[in-house]
């Protein structure tokens, strides 16, 4: 008897040691058939995820406590016909990727501190807009932050996007709008969930709805309409063109942050424009080291602390100077197609120009 | 009565030593057969795991197929269904009663148009091409980013693919289970079971812009193969987007180029950031569909450092060039022709390709031999 219970417990030990979930052919998934209307509060393993919405596909709204941290902008109740309908999602800027996947990193850079966003809809149109809130520690990372979704790296002098007052700064896509205003970033998008969308009639909806909405947003924050003060020279400043970076100014590592500006001279030459500020005279000579590759070779006869041409991997052929903590390179790289470009002579010339008024001649 | 029931202290070692014996006896039982890979664990590469769906690929025309379309003249379907044929039809690649599982990026709350997630008609495509082949069970499926339901719906995909007949599931907590895949960043991780227990996979990513990872598509898109906090993924992207590359080998890979995003990924939303491209992938190697893929957004392999890693690993190989590649042009007069793409020896891969992507952007009939 003591034999047979023995066996017994080690075979169940046994058994339990090596428990494998069974595979799920065994018991395979149930076809889910699709909702037609808005899901956004149903559970997607539940039932609900399966049955159609009863009446119309504009979900109850948010109640009030959902209004909160950086949700506590967005608008409520109907804005331009839009209905704000199911619940407020939240994020804190270390769950961002849980909503941004790869892209929270890029937010993150720039000091995201919290997240919030919802839909609006309009009833009788399958048309959703969504506001999503991006609050940020301080405004120099919401307007940094901004500054790189405009162009994404590329040329903004071929944007199709419009610049739109809204907040501190905006821009208007067919289908988005995006502003910043104070420490807060946000974006507004428009959809048609219809099968058979028609892009003009979205376009169309889009030119009304987006700035509606963006306005009922911006009404919300609070504090100065006005874009963080940039060192950038406004002359040939491209709109659209002067991005605050926080980190590997022109694909250099650990440059520390800085601006850049995209220019066009007035014989119609394009060129950019790098401005970084350190600490002390010493750390802007180690970040200045930084660009000082193989083959760079120095400039003589200008009004800086040093100067040097150089060849950056990813940027062509650079002119780069230092005054004092300030920094400034020039470039005529990134263009594209590329334009006429100016020489060394006059990329020195547009370096100097930036020096004079990041860090003036003592 | 009780006195009578006391074991002895004889009775008592023994008993105990029995069952320090069989605790003992079970440890070592248990660590002889711990599941160490889960179910269908087919291959090992070194000390990495590896779910290898490619299984009895018979012969072909050709590994790499490009299929394009001049503007407003081939749809998503007729798209993949060149690009098929080019590589020899789907046949090839499902059997008779396989159940296939097929894994478009239905990562986003967006819709066809913002092209963050795979063109719903392609899915719904792919769906009917697996069940004409005989498939017995087409499951489409995706760990998203956002919400799922919220994905899965605004996507068009649920709609799209069930109306094909497929089985759409959607991601859920008792799908994933932990598994050791040995990679070099993903060690145990939650992993969806609905995605990696199949008789074949279908990779059928879309290819768009990332901030992070500068492009992707096919290799990236096994992130919908995780659970767990996929941040930690992303302080070495490259890193985890080999591993992942290294545990998924799917029978095919099929990207979706109808609509690419090329600024502001991977979530998108600005419709100026995409553009028409009406163009497919179809592929037995992933590793040579981001190669190419990455030229359609002005990238260049050698900038993609998962690219160099993928290859040194064996997953694939970046010259799609090696793969008997062949492209199907549609053209706005009605004509269609498929040729192997002509390639001048002396040109790199990634020139090639470039070079391609530019005539596929401009003018189709360039690339034409």
């Amino acid at each position: 008897m003591t034999t047979v219970r023995t066996l017994s417990f080690t075979l169940m030990l046994t058994v339990a040691s090596c428990k494998r979930t069974p595979p799920e052919s065994a018991t395979p998934p149930s076809t889910q058939e699709p909702p037609r209307g808005n899901t956004s509060a149903a559970n997607a393993d539940s039932a609900a995820a399966n049955a159609p919405p009863s009446g119309n596909d504009v979900a109850p709204g948010a109640n009030a406590a959902e209004f909160r941290a950086a949700g506590r902008v967005l608008p409520r109740g109907e804005i331009a016909g839009f209905r704000q309908s199911g619940s407020v999602i939240h994020s804190t800027a270390q769950n961002l990727f849980q909503q941004i996947d790869g892209d929270a990193v890029s937010y993150q850079n720039y000091n995201v501190r919290d997240y919030a966003k919802t839909d609006y809809r309009k009833p009788g149109t399958r048309l959703v807009a969504t506001v999503s809130i991006y609050e940020f520690d301080a405004a120099l990372g919401a307007f940094g932050r901004y500054s790189m979704h405009v162009a994404s790296g590329r040329d903004p002098s071929t944007l199709e996007s419009q610049a739109v007052s809204i907040g501190a700064a905006g821009f208007q896509g067919r289908t988005q709008l995006v502003f910043v205003k104070g420490t807060f970033l946000v974006q507004v998008d428009l959809a048609d969930e219809s099968e058979d969308s028609n892009e003009a009639q979205l376009f169309a909806a889009a030119r009304d709805a987006l700035p509606a909405l963006a306005r009922a947003a911006a009404q919300q924050i609070p504090g100065e309409s006005a874009p963080p003060a940039s060192p950038l020279v406004t002359e040939g400043l491209v709109w659209g063109g002067g991005t605050y970076v926080s980190n590997s100014v022109l694909d250099v590592e650990s440059s520390g942050p800085g601006w850049v500006g995209w220019y066009r001279s007035s014989d119609q030459k394009r060129y950019r424009v790098a401005a970084l500020v350190a600490d002390s005279a010493d750390a802007a000579r180690a970040i200045a080291n930084r660009y000082r590759l193989r083959g760079s070779a120095a400039i003589a006869g200008t009004t800086a602390d040093e100067a040097f041409a150089v060849t950056l991997p990813t940027h062509g052929e650079s002119v780069v100077t230092r005054r004092d903590r300030a920094i400034v390179i020039a470039t005529s790289s990134g263009i594209d197609p590329a334009p006429p470009t100016l020489d060394r002579a006059a990329l020195t010339t547009a370096a100097i120009a930036q020096l004079d008024r990041s860090q003036p001649r003592r | 009565m009780a006195e009578r029931n006391r074991p002895t202290r004889r009775e008592l070692l023994t008993r105990s030593g029995s069952a320090l014996a069989v605790l003992g006896a079970s440890a070592l039982v248990a660590r002889r057969f711990y599941d160490q890979g889960g179910w269908q664990s087919r291959a090992s590469n070194g000390r990495r795991e590896v779910r290898d769906f490619r299984g009895q690929v018979g012969p072909g025309p050709s590994d790499f197929a490009v299929a394009h379309a001049e503007p407003e003249t081939g749809s998503p379907t007729q798209l993949v269904q060149r690009a098929m044929a080019a590589l020899g039809g789907m046949q090839r690649f499902i059997s008779r009663g396989d159940r296939v599982v097929i894994k478009p990026n239905i990562g986003w709350d967006r819709t066809a148009i913002q092209a963050a997630n795979t063109n719903p008609e392609l899915v719904a495509a792919v769906v009917t091409m697996v069940k004409e082949a005989g498939a017995s069970d087409v499951i489409v499926t995706d760990a998203s980013c956002n919400d799922p339901a919220r994905c899965f719906q605004r996507s068009g995909i649920w709609t799209r693919a069930h109306r094909a007949g497929a089985r759409v599931v959607l991601p859920a907590d008792h799908r994933f289970r932990t598994m050791r895949l040995r990679g070099e960043i993903l060690d145990e991780w939650p992993v969806y079971r609905t995605l990696v227990e199949a008789d074949k996979v279908i990779n059928l990513p879309v290819a768009k812009h990332h901030n992070l990872a500068k492009y992707t598509a096919a290799m990236k898109n096994w992130y919908g193969v995780l659970g767990g906090r996929r941040n930690r993924l992303h302080q070495s992207i490259d890193v985890s987007v080999a591993d992942l590359a290294t545990f998924m080998r799917p029978t095919l890979t099929i990207v979706d180029a109808v609509r690419v995003l090329l600024r502001n990924g991977p979530q998108g939303g600005n419709v100026d950031d995409t553009r028409r491209m009406d163009t497919v992938i179809a592929t037995t190697d992933q590793v040579a569909a981001d190669a190419f893929g990455c030229t359609l957004i002005g990238q260049r392999p050698e900038n993609l450092p998962y690219l160099r890693m993928a290859q040194e690993r064996g997953i694939g190989t970046a010259d799609w060039r090696t793969l008997r590649p062949r492209e199907h042009a549609m053209y706005r007069d009605g004509r269609e022709a498929t040729h192997d793409l002509a390639i001048p020896a002396h040109m790199a891969p990634a020139d090639a390709a470039f070079m391609l992507a530019q005539s596929l952007l401009d003018a189709p009939q360039v690339v034409l031999a």
